[in-house]
This record gives C-alpha cells, sequence and structure tokens, in this order.
C-alpha cells in the first residue's frame, strides 16, 4: 500500500509541490506607467513639433502618465551606464530618450527605453521618416513606445474616416467623407457631395473605403478607392442599399438591402457581386458587422419588438439568430472587440440617455462606458483598447474617444458637424 | 532470435506501462481516503494563522493563502503552520494523528503560534506593499486571476519574477507584472529571522484577484 502511494505520489509531486507561501492580491490603485520623454535631440523646432505629438499620442491611450517638461533632469551618463537613481526618486518606471536624424530629405528618428526598476535598456530602435512626413514619424515612434512597455500594438499610426456636414449661409448643407489621422490631425477629402453620406467603412487593407451616398435619391452603397478616388456602386438594383461592412478577409461586403418590402441583412461576394440573403424576418434588421475572424455576423434587429443585438454564426447552414443584448429597450451599432471577448454598442439607459457600452462574452452584465446624452455609432480600434464614437454638444454633433484605460478625449472639430466614425485596421 | 527479443522488450514495456496503471486507479481508489485527499486536494489550501494576542487558532488573515507541500511525515523536529493544515485536512489518517499527539508537546505549540503570527505579520506587509504598487486595470472582464512567483534575496531585493498563471488579458498581466517591478525591494525584510525566511520567503507566489 504505502509502496504504490509513493509511486503516485512520485509521478504527480512535479505538478503541485509549491510548497511556499502563497498571497492574493485584491486591491489597486489607479496609476498608469510613469513615464519620462526626454524631448529628441536634435533640430529644436522638429523635436518640439514631434515631441508634443508622441506625448498626445500616449496620453490619449490613458495607459501613461508623461511626467511634466519641466521637471524633466538631465541625462546622466557613467561609464555608458544611465544612472537611474535619480529616475527612482521621481517615481519614473521608464525614460525615454531619443534624438533626429536628418537623412537627404527625410527625417528619421533613433530612440531608447530604459526600465528605471530593472534598470537596464529595454528597446533602442530606428524608425524611418517619409519626407515631409512628420506626423506620420511621430506616431510610429509612439507605437514602438507603447508596444515595447505594454506589449500591446499602437493605434496612433492607424487612421479614421468620418462624414463632416457644412452648412453655408443659406443653411445648405454640403457632405464630405473625411480621412485623418488617429488623432483627428491631417484631414482629407475623399469625397464631397450635396446629398448625405453616411456609414463610411474601411476595406481590412486599409486600401479601400465602402460608403452610403444619397447621390441618385436613395441610399446607395459606393466603394472608392483612396489612392486614386476612382469609385463605383457595389449593386446596380434599384433599391435602397445601407450600412456597408467589410469581411475580415476583404472578400465580402455585408450589406442591408430593403428590397424584400423591409430592411434584411445580405452578404455580397464581391469577386461576381453575387448576393446571399442571410435574414429572413417580418421585422428590420440592419447594421450588420463581422467579427474578427469572419466567421459570425452582429446585427441589430426589431424583431423582439425593439431594437436588440443578435449574432449570427455563418459557419452554419441555416443559421438562426442568437440575441445577445437583453438589458434595456434599444440596443444597437454593435461590433466585437478584436479577440472577441466582447462587443461594444449603443446602449439606451433607463433615463432615455444613449451612451456606448461594453459586454463581455463571460459576463452577465453591461457596462456603461460613456455619459455624455446622445452618443452614437461607436467604432473601436484595431487594438481593442479605445473606441471613438459621435457625441452631440450642444447642437453640434462632433468626435469623441475614449480607452478602456479611462483616457477620455474629444478630437478637435473641423467647421461644421462631424459624425459618424470608422477606426482603420493596422496600416503597416 | 532477434524477434524474440523484440516480443521480450514489448511484453516487458507494457507489463510496465500497465503496472503503472494499475497501481495508479489501485491507489487512486483503494488507498484510504486521507492519501487520496492528499493527492487530489492540496493546491489551495487556507493558512490559519494565529493573530498576535489571540490565542483562538480559527482566526484568519484576510488575503493569506497557503499552498502547503505534501508533509514530510519522517521530521520529528519541525511541524509547522502548513504541515498542521495538512494534517487537519486529512483528519483521517489516524497514522499522521498519532505522530502530531506526539510532536505537539506545549512548547512547541507556543513557538509555532508564535512563528504563524511572524509569518501572517510579513505576508500582510508583502501584500500590503504589492497592493500599494498595483495599478488595476480599468474595464476588464470579471473574474481574471494571474499567479507570479517570486524569488526574493534576504535582503527583500526582488531577483526573479515569473508569471506562472496568466489571466488570460494582457493588459492584467502587465499590470501585475508592473507592480512587483516597482516594488523592486521590500524595505522590510532583513527584520525577518534567518530561518523563517529560508522556510517561508525565499520565493513566494502571488496571485492578482480582484
Amino acid at each position: 500500500m504505502k509502496k504504490n502511494f509513493l509511486l503516485v505520489a512520485f509521478l504527480f509531486a512535479p505538478i503541485f509541490c509549491y510548497g511556499e507561501l502563497f498571497l492574493e492580491i485584491t486591491k489597486g490603485s489607479d496609476d498608469p506607467y510613469r513615464v519620462a520623454m526626454i524631448p529628441l535631440e536634435g533640430d529644436t523646432r522638429i523635436s518640439k513639433q514631434l515631441n508634443n505629438i508622441m506625448r498626445n499620442d500616449l496620453i490619449r491611450t490613458g495607459e501613461f502618465s508623461i511626467l511634466d517638461e519641466e521637471l524633466l533632469l538631465p541625462i546622466k551618463i557613467i561609464d555608458d551606464e544611465l544612472v537611474y537613481t535619480d529616475w527612482k526618486l521621481l517615481g519614473m518606471d521608464y525614460l525615454v530618450t531619443g534624438k533626429i536624424v536628418k537623412a537627404k530629405n527625410s527625417v528619421d528618428i533613433n530612440y531608447e527605453i530604459y526600465d528605471i526598476h530593472k534598470k537596464r535598456k529595454v528597446r533602442s530602435s530606428k524608425i524611418f521618416g517619409i519626407p515631409n512626413q512628420i506626423r506620420q514619424l511621430a506616431h510610429y515612434t509612439s507605437d514602438g513606445i507603447y508596444e515595447s512597455i505594454t506589449g500591446i500594438k499602437g493605434i496612433a499610426a492607424t487612421r479614421l474616416l468620418y462624414v463632416n456636414e457644412i452648412k453655408d449661409s443659406k443653411l445648405i448643407s454640403t457632405y464630405k467623407l473625411m480621412l485623418a489621422d488617429s488623432d483627428g490631425a491631417n484631414e482629407k477629402i475623399l469625397l464631397s457631395s450635396s446629398e448625405p453620406i453616411i456609414s463610411p467603412s474601411w476595406s481590412p487593407d486599409g486600401k479601400k473605403v465602402a460608403y452610403v451616398s444619397f447621390e441618385t435619391g436613395i441610399a446607395k452603397v459606393f466603394i472608392q478607392e483612396i489612392s486614386s478616388g476612382k469609385r463605383e456602386a457595389v449593386v446596380s438594383k434599384d433599391t435602397q442599399i445601407s450600412s456597408p461592412s467589410w469581411s475580415p478577409d476583404g472578400k465580402y461586403l455585408s450589406l442591408t438591402l430593403y428590397q424584400d418590402g423591409n430592411a434584411e441583412i445580405y452578404i455580397l461576394r464581391l469577386r461576381d457581386r453575387t448576393l446571399t440573403r442571410m435574414t429572413n424576418q417580418f421585422a428590420i434588421d440592419t447594421e450588420s458587422s463581422w467579427s474578427p475572424k469572419g466567421n459570425k455576423l452582429l446585427f441589430t434587429s426589431g424583431r423582439s419588438g425593439s431594437p436588440q443585438i443578435y449574432e449570427l454564426d455563418l459557419r452554419k447552414l441555416n443559421p438562426k439568430a442568437k440575441r445577445v443584448s437583453f438589458e434595456g429597450t434599444y440596443n444597437a451599432k454593435a461590433s466585437y472587440l478584436p479577440k472577441e471577448e466582447g462587443i461594444i454598442f449603443v446602449h439606451r439607459s433607463d433615463g432615455g440617455l444613449f451612451h456606448i457600452a461594453l459586454k463581455y462574452k463571460k459576463e452577465n452584465f453591461i457596462r456603461v462606458l460613456t455619459e455624455a446624452k446622445m452618443d452614437e455609432s461607436p467604432s473601436v480600434a484595431p487594438n481593442g483598447n479605445m473606441v471613438i464614437y459621435g457625441i452631440k454638444e450642444g447642437d453640434l454633433s462632433m468626435l469623441a474617444g475614449f480607452s478602456l484605460s479611462g483616457a477620455r478625449f474629444k478630437l478637435p472639430a473641423s467647421n461644421g458637424e462631424v459624425r459618424e466614425p470608422a477606426w482603420s485596421n493596422f496600416l503597416r | 532470435m532477434i524477434a524474440n527479443y523484440r516480443y521480450l522488450h514489448a511484453s516487458l514495456f507494457s507489463f510496465c506501462i500497465h503496472a503503472v496503471i494499475f497501481l495508479y486507479i489501485y491507489g487512486t481508489f483503494n488507498s484510504n481516503t486521507s492519501q487520496a485527499l492528499l493527492i487530489s486536494k492540496p493546491l489551495q489550501i487556507e493558512l490559519k494563522f494565529d493573530l498576535p494576542s489571540q490565542n483562538t487558532k480559527k482566526q484568519i488573515p484576510s488575503k493569506v493563502k497557503a499552498n502547503p507541500s505534501l508533509p514530510k511525515q519522517t521530521s520529528q523536529d519541525h511541524v509547522y503552520s502548513k504541515t498542521i493544515e495538512t494534517i487537519e485536512l486529512a483528519s483521517n489518517n489516524l497514522l499522521i494523528k498519532s505522530n502530531i499527539s506526539t510532536l505537539l508537546s506545549e512548547e512547541s505549540e507556543i513557538e509555532i503560534s508564535k512563528e504563524q503570527q511572524e509569518i501572517s505579520l510579513y505576508a500582510q506587509k508583502i501584500i500590503s506593499t504589492i497592493e500599494n504598487a498595483w495599478m488595476k486595470p480599468r474595464n476588464i472582464p470579471e473574474g481574471l486571476v494571474a499567479n507570479l512567483r517570486l524569488k526574493i534575496r534576504s535582503s527583500g531585493r526582488i531577483i526573479k519574477v515569473d508569471l506562472i498563471k496568466s489571466s488570460g488579458n494582457i493588459r492584467f498581466d502587465n499590470s501585475a507584472l508592473q507592480a512587483v517591478k516597482r516594488v523592486e525591494t521590500f524595505n522590510f525584510f532583513n527584520s525577518i529571522p534567518k530561518s523563517l525566511y529560508e522556510k517561508e520567503f525565499k520565493a513566494i507566489s502571488i496571485s492578482f484577484n480582484p
């Protein structure tokens, strides 16, 4: 008896042989990574510009607190080794230094990141700039810093689509489809029209956009190439078509068609333009969006009497929609987080206000993440840590964003009203 | 002839495998209950430390948990908290019980409770130090748990941190690692008696479980 017990014990011993003290931590403070960023060496004008952009990029993530520039200390190096103690006394976690290298007609950045606690350099990297693209260079650098500290891919170098409506003195509106950097700078006009433009959507490679334009009098979905401006309507049928969403492999477009008497979800194969009907319901089905793996669709449906979010499993032959939102009487415009661990959507609270909410798959409650009055059309950043959405300030629509880590920001409004943001995929 | 050897080897091998499987099954089902408990249970057992100034043994300091190893039944000289716990759990085992009764003379009981007090005190200090340094990320799913394993010098300096169980959420794991990194050194470690350090505080497991 004893012998076989010993044998069994011997076989299993390595599995639970933690003979050591086991402590459990249950609360924490609310304090992000503390980073000291030394202004880049080199041309002071460019350095200042770069520094500002990088700082803002990092602060917007909500995961960094950047030391004020006035509090920075001179860098001391003894025997080729950085002196860490000063920075430790300041309570810093990381130190970032770098310099600007001017090449023939571009600007490069060499930067280094030091871990103050481990007392060693954790990254030394070079970013090659493109001529006349200072902002892009700063975004790439801050993404590099973000990734090496958090292990998560940064989104500063991604881009946004949104619709800008400008009223002239006679209150006649012009609608513009705009493209901008993730911080709202560097705006470009993709399309300008006297009729409304809505629901812009990125192709996964970031080279094309799809959107709904009312230029023919009814809603039609167009695809436009960003670089050339070439555009075409995707379905030639004489019916209203709306809310395009690109599949993650870029081969399909999910759409809402109104040809059956009410709104139904269709999937369009772009190669040969064949349409497949996905829903068959007397109620409205619309606002579809793809799961990151491309095997599920989320959409909004009124089949239960109020707008709610449903999920369709595309791997099944005749998929049955599964309801995924149960709280309240209005949940709409849902999209997945990038690992499919949850969904972000618009939720109407009991007070009748519209907020952006998050529901994790494993949880049976929702988290309301915003507190304005009329929050709408959220779009999730490709790393899943930030969301951009539309708000109403006074009567004006504009864009705001938040990170799941708690930071909030507003995008500087160009003139007029801004709405319907769409966040691109990673672009590199 | 060669073929025969092959058969011989094969049958020998299969005999061994079967013997192991048989012994395992026999061991789990037929050994008396306490042994089965020892094998299947001792992953996380709450340590009941004695708090200072109280001689009731059932006081549980809030978040201190212990992972006892299999008790060494032969050691006559040292019985400490973890062993007692495991033994309490395996209360059916008469053999161990009789062992305890011989071991727990009154003097050693006093010693043990004093030691437990000390362990509890230092454990609380470690917990509060890490809690102060830990930034719990916002808007993470509920029920995430990450376990770290620390190796600590007698000076209190943390020399190694391993993530032994990831929570599956990178932001959460990072925050736990960052907390430990910020602590860097437990300043009170030089006040821990050498023997206690060797026994309990050389390597510790920490669970981040908000």
